[in-house]
């Protein structure tokens, strides 16, 4: 609030966006236009504080790139998916076996992964002959926006219908990026335990699908699928989920379904 | 430990505001819903480290304010609507396990403290 003429911070912003008065703020002696059309003149006092309301989101800034990135995959008709999880929870072992299944089906694909080093898994997932592009993200633990659109020329070639985004194995950071994805897709395997959902919403709140996989193991775990459910239900009531095992191939079906379903035609 | 890239994003958001307007920025007030994915300890610790990044940009002794904010609610059987500083699917009114959050990933930059330059 300016002292001297009652304007508040936030009035002094809204005036200078819409250039409705006169107003060289901030800077010494400066000249208001009143609603009348008379003026008045004075000066703001130097070490005045005053606070401006802003509401923005904070990564604004990733959020316009990750609105350009899908307005890419829309005018391509690519139907893009953000997979996130713990490391260790299957997502590469998912995806290959997934690529070999959509190639048999005629479905062309392409993977980005994100890892902090290397391209084992990039490698891997070459092996079915799909496009995969690895992103090595060195310190950081999370893809963004930008490192996505940086590659997304040359690793989605033409005609290709889905875009996977294998995003580095981590359950909290990278959800925060949006990357300009269809839906984030959420991996929860049985090792890990029911309540992950409970200890780690954010990604089970952000998710569209949860894919429960490594279901082999659930004798030998003593793992709890109805309670594993109530917990992810918890945090997000409207979530699809799945029991996915590479291994029996158990869901396996449905999740080839699941993707074929939402391919844009 | 994302939020340095996050306190990063933020500085040089700060840093475009305080140039384009000719002010200095003394605090930022941010508000995190609880299942944005912020830790407000890891944000805070990871403020100074991201001003450095940002040496004589009048940014420096910019303090930062981090709010964690409430769970909106609202039962899809009753239309009460409530806050909790966690999710919940019963409803404190009518019993029923209707309840749909509303709100909890939001991280928005609320508002700054600014002094003339």
């Amino acid at each position: 609030m300016c002292k001297d003429c009652g304007c508040s911070g936030h009035h002094h912003e809204h005036t200078h966006h819409h250039h409705d008065h006169e107003h060289e703020h901030h800077h010494g002696e400066h000249t208001h236009v009143r609603p009348d059309g008379s003026t008045y003149t004075h000066t703001h006092s130097e070490a005045e504080t005053r606070e401006i309301a802003i509401g923005t989101a904070i990564l604004s800034a990733n959020d316009r790139i990750a609105a350009e990135n899908r307005g890419w995959f829309r005018g391509r008709k690519i139907t893009a998916y953000n997979l996130i999880s713990s490391p260790g929870s299957g997502k590469t072992t998912l995806l290959v076996k997934t690529l070999e299944k959509l190639a048999s089906d005629g479905i062309k694909t392409a993977v980005i992964v994100g890892d902090q080093y290397g391209d084992i898994d990039a490698q891997r997932m070459k092996a079915t002959g799909c496009a995969v592009t690895q992103i090595e993200t060195h310190s950081s633990c999370h893809l963004d926006a930008a490192r996505v659109q940086s590659v997304l020329e040359s690793a989605v070639p033409e005609g290709t219908e889905i875009l996977f985004i294998e995003n580095v194995g981590n359950l909290v950071c990278p959800v925060a990026f949006d990357l300009g994805e269809n839906a984030k897709i959420a991996l929860l395997s049985t090792p890990e335990g029911e309540e992950k959902p409970l200890k780690y919403p954010a990604l089970f709140a952000a998710a569209e699908l949860v894919l429960i996989t490594k279901c082999d193991l659930e004798t030998a775990l003593d793992w709890n699928y109805s309670l594993c459910l109530k917990n992810i239900n918890q945090v997000n009531g409207n979530v699809q989920t799945m029991r996915i095992s590479t291994k029996t191939e158990e869901g396996f079906n449905n999740w080839i379904d699941f993707l074929k379903q939402k391919i844009n035609k | 430990m994302h939020e340095l890239s996050i306190a990063t994003a933020l500085a040089e958001s700060l840093l475009d505001y305080s140039k384009e307007h000719k002010v200095k920025i003394t605090c930022a007030h941010v508000k995190a819903g609880i299942l944005s994915g912020i830790d407000p300890e890891a944000l805070q610790f990871a403020w100074e480290p991201a001003l450095e990044n940002f040496p004589d940009s009048g940014l420096e002794n910019c303090r930062l304010a981090i709010k964690m904010a409430l769970l909106k609610h609202r039962c899809q059987n009753c239309g009460k609507e409530f806050e909790f500083d966690t999710w919940r699917m019963e409803c404190p009114e009518c019993g029923k396990e209707s309840l749909h959050r509303e709100s909890g990933n939001e991280f928005l930059l609320e508002s700054i403290e600014v002094e003339n330059v």
